[in-house]
């Protein structure tokens, strides 16, 4: 048994392999698996997420499991999820291909609101972005207030939505 | 075809239908933009796309969707969409008033009729 070693799950395995096996591999392949869990529930959801289109099922995914367990009423999880895929699919535009390679995902959840935040150190291109200019009124459409500031060093898009919380849903 | 959708096509009465399951992001719409120009040649009247077994649209999909339909439009082919009255992604195309560019019809057959009246 490990009691100590570190959380990382790629270090800990090292950190295992070189405590059962001081002297580097025999002639048998070593099989580890590390796995850490991050529990999703909780009133805030923080991601760092790489500017790649793969990555929005990945957000989509994070939201829907986060706004379940956090009990909010199914149809309005799926306009924030809706609108928070399409803030971060601005943000993707923004970095896609160039310098900046990630960008922030940070939502909370605060009574019956829930605020969602994504900043990234790109440029706002609401005409060219692969929505045609679509993604900033489907925002607006789906949540109750947007917000969109764009300085030197990036674009942040806030989006909150008051939201029904069904705890026997 | 993709990680995160399937397209399966058929031909109903001269028309393509074109099932298109899953989810539509930026990540796919390339590949199924492609695959659904592909779909329809020219000698077909038009194309039917059936979304009801799509869970995820958005924006970039949309777009995708506006685009095909011009382009078939200017070799005189018809695109219809069959969404179910229900489906999750209806909220979607509603907001983005597709209706009023690509017929939006509750099921497939009935876009199936759409497309062939448009044929003439």
């Amino acid at each position: 048994v490990v009691n100590s070693g570190p959380s990382d799950p790629e270090a800990l395995c090292e950190h295992v392999v070189r405590m059962l096996l001081p002297h580097g591999a025999s002639g048998d392949d070593v099989a580890l698996l590390a796995m850490s869990h991050e529990p999703v529930a909780g009133p805030r959801l923080r991601l760092e997420v790489p500017a790649d289109p793969d990555e929005l099922v990945v957000i989509r995914r994070s939201m829907e499991r986060w706004l379940a367990t956090s009990d909010v009423d199914e149809r309005d999880a799926y306009r924030v999820t809706l609108a928070t895929n399409e803030a971060c699919m601005n943000a993707i535009e923004h970095g896609f291909g160039g310098p900046a390679t990630a960008f922030e995902l940070d939502a909370e959840l605060t009574g019956s609101e829930v605020a969602v935040v994504v900043r990234d150190s790109g440029q706002w291109r609401s005409p060219r972005a692969p929505g045609d200019g679509r993604g900033l009124p489907m925002m607006r459409a789906l949540m109750d207030d947007v917000d969109i500031t764009t300085g030197p060093d990036g674009t942040t898009v806030r989006l909150s939505r008051a939201v029904r919380r069904d705890p026997f849903a | 075809m993709t990680r995160l959708a399937d397209l399966d096509l058929a031909e109903r009465d001269g028309v393509v239908v074109a099932t298109l399951a899953g989810e539509l992001d930026l990540s796919n719409v390339a590949d199924v933009d492609d695959a659904l120009s592909q779909a329809a040649p020219s000698d077909v009247v038009g194309l039917v796309v059936d979304l009801s077994a799509l869970r995820h649209i958005d924006s970039a999909g949309i777009r995708m969707l506006f685009d095909l339909h011009r382009r078939l439009a200017r070799r005189r082919q018809e695109l219809a969409l069959a969404v179910p009255p229900r489906a999750r992604i209806r909220d979607v195309l509603e907001l983005l008033a597709v209706a009023e560019t690509v017929p939006l019809c509750d099921a497939v057959d009935k876009a199936v009729e759409v497309v062939r009246a448009a044929a003439g």
